[in-house]
């Protein structure tokens, strides 16, 4: 048992000093057998009254003047957690005022110590100690009543008394008027420490809130030109308390991991006919089929045993017996609560027992395989496209029909599954299924549909969605395994945005509506929601949840985004197999998903791994098909995506990324992602404990009445020489030298600056610090393209001075300084040709050559140009194989210095080679404006001869032209090659992006096949 | 009932002058013999009473006098109703620099700002570098307040403040409102008739 004073001063702030603390308990009744009967039956009491401590705590304000003292009575948690030792609380807190008052008394019968042995055996050594009473009148002016203690401190006890009467007697003495501020003030976050703090909500923070830089959220404020300081606190120290449980709670903890395979499907109104397995299972290499899919079974008038009226059957999870191989009935009960018009809540309270049957039940020899996904979240879309199912929305058969062929193709796995939820909008359905083992693991089930087709409410176009809880199971070996863990909420939506390549606008408009418009009702349950145990805060959620309150959330679909390209482009491009990693990567910089992206007009902060799979849309059978099976009427498209955002709550990695050509019976081809989530095993009590005992530090900061002190340092910041691409990073310590936590933001100069430099990133921007801790701040410049370009053409020396605002403080100024080296990178070559000499050497920007005494190209082209033609001729993978990012960086300072190119032994290795080629792109890609001008663009694309081709370069600056032709004589050398035989195309295909650099705020793109043979003109 | 208001003062001049110091004395009666230069801009809040019993707190924003921090300056003292320029009674070279000051506070800040200059370190007089009569026919030419200081003793110190309170438009217009460090009032701001407005019994308002 831990001392009373160290209790004490733990508990309560540095700004206070404890003075006395001594043990006490509650004084036990004595004469309660009469109280006892009345409330027969209620052994709330505890039979051992709780550990208190009593303590007298003074403060002495800012003004060094007046000292203020306060009674607080400690009361020991109920145990939480029995790892946390000084769980205690403020249970009372009474200011030592005029009418304040504490006295101790005897009782007049003695106490029996009764875990002392009978009397007289070793009554030397256990004296029964003597009891003191003390009683605490708060005094009539206060709202609180007079208390009763008992202690055997009676030494403590006397010099508390001494203290009360020290502090009672100065306050005494003060008037009113003699000081400006609330005198007592400073108890009250003693007083809120029971008012909730942020991040024990069950409903997890918005993600696109969370997504958003804390500092972009805070009030307006320059120097000398404070914000709202106190609602910034509040926003930076809840940033500040979700670093801490993440960084301290979440990360030394165990883990937990659920496999999630995902997948969307456009069925085009087909019955399954095919075996899925590509598509549900992945392509992996496995044992036959123990399962024979019953394929022929499944039409509409063979599910007539199983299916209910579709009408009455509304509940969105259902028997999971109907989509299983009849063999694996589950002896699962559960218990299912009616539904709103649009919402489903599913409460699922299957206990333990009979999910362990059901893992039983299954065939021993069905081994669990670690790839075999623990979710599978299937999204269809189109799967009726009768006028019946627009009008009625309701379930139809084929959602039965889908289901068993998805568990037909997991195959001999199939018995390890079963159906947890689904969600119907017409033609969309989500079926959400687990395994077995798992079921238990899910609990609030909540769906919504939400249609946005025909007059904006029809649901042939629209979404469905399903939110639901995991709560992992702590590892039985873990040692302070907690029954209750804290469940993490996923999100899974399908949706069906509007179709055509013109729709691009309405697509994104669909997808606001939605995002706006997808929200889970709270729950209407027949029975009443038991909350889960011992969780008061934790109880099912009353108000309706946005899709965005969760820690993950997956959004899949037939998203309808079409690419920009030409027609005849877009199928040239994904025809030719060999160029196929570079096509596909030229067409994703034409899709309108990532434009919608760039420019956020919709899936603003989602993640999609970049696709490496064809477009999954439209084939068609026949005549009217391309080459590929593309339907000629359609431009091919990746309609069908996955895509997904989470909070650092939990770890997501995407494992895969797919479309299954094998699977033709839609003019879809489905598309899958395996997501591998990783979440953190905490006990409930363990969180709130974390919770509450890093809120007792920081709450009611802002209403301290002391000033927060930090030190700085240092306060300048010298980065002597920065150059492009290379980042240096220097830290600057934030000290808190005060006594209350100090929450700091960077701010800009003037209202209408920028808070740091381009050329500087500030990390962390604001953050929280505790007395007598630091926290580093790191300044880091980081050259980037499209900032070298302004400073290649401006002063070198670059010189700001930062402003870090402490709230409620002050102003503190971090001096930065740097010499910006220049560099022949992110320049254009009509500025590159007026060098006098290495870019290295201009003093000033002012010193470039006037134009017509500028050089006919720019010489650090023609340098690598010149060294490539003699030294690499010859390598293999020349251009198609990245060069070593140090060696790019030496030829690139050898340029820019104008130093020869020197790699001693090295010279003759092909990675030199290799690091020549990937500069000379690199720089290429760099400029600021590509070799041929973006307007010449589409005349390029339409020339049709050589001669034409040839005679076009006449409109192109004389510079542009000869570099151009030098080259393109080089390209066609290289070609010419025995290294580079055959590899024309592939020439071709990488320096056409990089020669026409697009312009990709561009509506309509020019066709990238003209441009390509365009080029193809000067190196075929 | 007395009236409060509100006012921005900032203090501008030399490093090592002494206008931390003296913020501390003002403020909390204090003076500390190794104080560390500004390196940033501090903010303090202090009242006086004057004999009618109206009371002026002022928000004091305390900058820093290095040179190199110069350009930082206008963000603190714009919008400010009062500044203290201070120069170093034995440094001649700090007048000079409260003189430019001074000059950039007339072309820049408020027109109505109320600018006092103040020698300090008058217990160090013996050394003294600027005499009483030449910074004062100075401060009368420029139609400035003037004094002399010792944060060290305390000397001259509230009396500083106190003149600049008594000078200040003591007259606020019933309709001023906000807060007074979200945006500084231009003039002074009656914080008692906020108070009553607050509670919805306000006087007469023309607005
Ligand atoms: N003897 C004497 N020393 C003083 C007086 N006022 C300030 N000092 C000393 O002068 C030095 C500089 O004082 P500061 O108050 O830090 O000066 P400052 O004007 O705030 O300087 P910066 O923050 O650099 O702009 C300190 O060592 C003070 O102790 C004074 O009235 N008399
Ligand atoms: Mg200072």
């Amino acid at each position: 048992m831990s001392d009373a004073f160290d209790i004490a001063q733990e508990i309560t702030r540095p700004t206070e000093d404890v003075k006395v603390a001594i043990d006490a308990r509650s004084v036990p009744r004595i004469a309660d057998e009469a109280e006892k009967e009345t409330w027969s039956g209620s052994d709330h009491e505890p039979t051992v009254p709780r550990r208190k401590i009593l303590a007298v705590v003074s403060h002495v304000h800012a003004d060094g003047k007046h000292e203020h003292g306060c009674v607080f009575v400690f009361t020991h948690k109920p145990p939480l957690v029995h790892t946390i030792p000084e769980d205690y609380v403020v249970e009372h807190a009474f200011p030592i005022i005029h009418g304040f008052s504490i006295s101790m008394s005897q009782p007049r019968q003695t106490t029996i110590d009764l875990s002392s042995p009978p009397a007289g055996s070793t009554f030397t050594l256990n004296q029964p100690r003597t009891e003191l009473t003390v009683t605490i009148d708060p005094g009539e002016d206060t709202p609180f009543s007079p208390i009763t203690l008992q202690t055997h401190d009676i030494q403590g006890l006397r010099r508390l008394l001494d203290e009360c009467k020290r502090l009672k007697e100065g306050f005494a003495t003060e008037t009113a008027d003699d000081y400006g501020f609330e005198p007592f003030g400073w108890v009250a976050p003693y007083m809120a420490d029971h008012a909730l703090p942020p991040l024990l909500s069950s409903i997890p923070p918005d993600l696109r809130k969370l997504k958003k830089p804390v500092h972009t959220r805070l009030s307006t404020a320059s120097a000398g030109m404070p914000g709202d300081d106190i609602s910034d606190v509040e926003i930076i120290r809840e940033e500040w308390m979700r670093r801490k449980v993440e960084d301290e709670l979440f990360a030394r903890g165990e883990k937990a991991g659920l496999k999630i395979r995902v997948g969307t499907f456009n069925v085009n109104g087909k019955f399954p006919s095919q075996d899925l397995s590509a598509w549900v299972r992945g392509d992996v290499a496995r044992p036959p089929a123990a399962f024979i899919p019953p394929l022929k079974e499944l039409s509409p008038l063979s599910l007539g045993e199983g299916q209910k009226n579709p009408i009455e059957e509304t509940l969105a999870a259902e028997d999971p017996g109907n989509g299983q191989p009849p063999d694996a009935t589950s002896s699962e009960t559960r218990s299912l609560s009616t539904v709103s018009d649009a919402t489903t809540y599913v409460n699922l309270s299957v206990d333990t027992q009979s999910a362990e049957t059901a893992v039983s039940d299954a065939p021993p020899d069905v081994p669990e395989d670690p790839s075999d996904p623990d979710m599978l979240v299937l999204g269809f879309q189109e799967l009726d496209l009768s006028t019946e199912a627009l009008l009625y929305s309701t379930k139809t058969a084929r959602e039965q029909a889908w289901c068993m062929a998805a568990f037909a193709g997991l195959g001999e796995k199939a018995v390890l599954y079963e159906k947890l939820a689904s969600k119907q909008l017409v033609g969309m359905l989500l079926v959400i299924i687990v395994k077995k083992r798992l079921r238990h693991n899910f609990s609030e089930i909540r769906a919504v549909s939400v249609g946005v087709g025909i007059m904006g409410i029809m649901g042939n176009k629209g979404a469905t969605a399903v939110r639901l809880l995991f709560t992992p199971t702590p590892s039985p070996s873990a040692a302070n395994a907690e029954p209750q863990t804290r469940p993490t909420a996923l999100t899974f939506v399908n949706a069906h945005l509007a179709a055509f390549d013109e729709m691009y606008e309405k697509r994104n408009a669909d997808f606001q509506e939605l995002s706006k418009r997808l929200v889970f009702e709270p729950a209407i349950s027949v029975e009443d929601q038991q909350p889960p145990s011992n969780g008061s805060w934790y109880s099912p959620a009353a108000a309706p949840l946005s899709i965005f309150e969760s820690d993950a959330l997956f959004w899949l679909g037939d998203l309808n985004y079409r690419l920009t390209l030409p027609d005849a482009d877009v199928r040239s491009l994904v025809a030719d197999d060999q160029l196929r990693e570079v096509n596909i990567r030229t067409l994703r910089r034409f899709d309108q998903l990532a434009s919608a992206r760039r420019t956020k007009k919709a899936f603003e902060d989602f993640v999609e791994q970049p696709i490496t799979h064809l477009p999954s849309y439209r084939f068609s059978a026949g005549v009217l098909a391309d080459g590929m099976g593309y339907d000629m009427k359609r431009k091919p498209a990746w309609t069908d995506r996955i895509l997904h955002m989470a909070s650092k709550a939990v770890t997501v990695k995407q494992r895969s990324y797919a479309s299954h050509a094998t699977i033709t019976m839609s003019d879809h081809r489905p598309v899958s992602a395996e997501f591998d989530v990783e979440v953190s095993v905490v006990g409930l009590d363990e969180y709130e404990a974390f919770v509450h005992r890093v809120w007792r530090d920081v709450s009611a900061i802002e209403y301290i009445e002391e000033r927060p002190r930090v030190r700085v340092e240092p306060t300048n910041v010298d980065f002597a020489k920065i150059s492009y691409k290379r980042e240096v990073t220097r830290t600057i310590a934030v000290v808190n030298i005060g006594k209350v936590p100090c929450s700091f933001r960077f701010v800009p100069q003037g209202p209408t600056a920028d808070t740091c430099p381009p050329w500087l990133r500030i990390h962390p921007i604001t953050g929280l610090v505790l007395p007598g801790e630091k926290v580093d701040v790191t300044l880091t410049t980081q050259v980037d393209e499209a900032l070298a370009s302004r400073l290649n053409v401006g002063q070198a020396h670059l010189e700001e001075t930062l402003v870090l605002h402490t709230a409620l403080g002050r102003d503190h100024f971090v001096a930065v300084s740097a010499e910006y080296e220049r560099t022949c990178f992110a320049t254009s070559m009509s500025w590159l040709v007026r060098l006098p000499g290495p870019v290295r050497e201009l003093q000033s920007p002012d010193d470039v050559l006037p134009e017509d005494r500028s050089v006919n190209a720019p010489r650090e082209i023609m340098r690598l140009v010149n060294w490539l033609m003699s030294n690499a001729t010859e390598t293999d993978g020349l251009f198609l194989t990245p060069g070593d990012e140090e060696l790019i960086r030496q030829i690139r300072e050898n340029l820019d210095t104008g130093g020869e190119f020197d790699f001693g032994a090295a010279e003759k290795e092909s990675k030199v080679a290799l690091a020549f080629g990937d500069t000379l792109l690199q720089l290429l890609d760099s400029l600021s404006e590509p070799v041929i001008p973006p307007a010449l663009h589409p005349r390029c694309a339409q020339m049709t001869s050589r001669d034409e081709a040839f005679e076009l370069l006449d409109d192109l600056p004389v510079v542009n032209v000869n570099v151009w032709i030098s080259l393109t004589a080089f390209l066609h050398f290289l070609g010419q090659q025995e290294a580079c035989k055959g590899r024309v195309e592939q020439l071709v295909a990488i320096f056409t992006p990089v020669l026409f650099r697009d312009d990709l705020t561009s509506p309509t793109p020019v066709s990238i096949i003209g441009r390509r043979n365009f080029l193809r003109y000067f190196i075929g | 009932m007395s009236k409060q208001f509100q006012f921005k003062l900032v203090l501008l001049g030399e490093s090592a002058v002494g206008k931390s110091s003296l913020v501390l004395r003002f403020v909390k009666d204090q003076f500390d013999d190794y104080r560390e230069s500004t390196i940033g801009a501090a903010f303090l809040t202090q009242t006086v009473t004057l004999e009618d019993q109206t009371t002026v707190k002022f928000e004091i924003w305390d900058t820093a006098g290095q040179e190199r921090y110069k350009s930082l300056a206008p963000m603190y003292y714009r919008n400010a109703n009062c500044a203290v320029v201070v120069y170093d009674i034995t440094q001649s070279t700090s007048l000079e620099k409260a003189k430019s000051w001074i000059r950039e506070l007339q072309r820049q800040a408020d027109p109505n700002i109320v600018i006092a200059l103040c020698g300090n370190k008058l217990d160090l007089a013996a050394r003294r570098q600027v005499s009483e009569e030449e910074a004062k026919k100075y401060a009368e030419e420029e139609g400035l307040m003037w004094g002399e200081t010792s944060a060290k003793t305390g000397e001259g110190v509230s009396d500083i403040f106190t003149s600049i309170a008594k000078k200040l438009p003591l007259t606020a217009p019933p309709s001023a409102r906000g807060g007074a460090r979200a945006g500084p009032a231009r003039t002074g701001v009656d914080l008692n008739k906020q108070a009553v407005a607050g509670q919805g019994q306000g006087e007469q308002c023309n607005c």
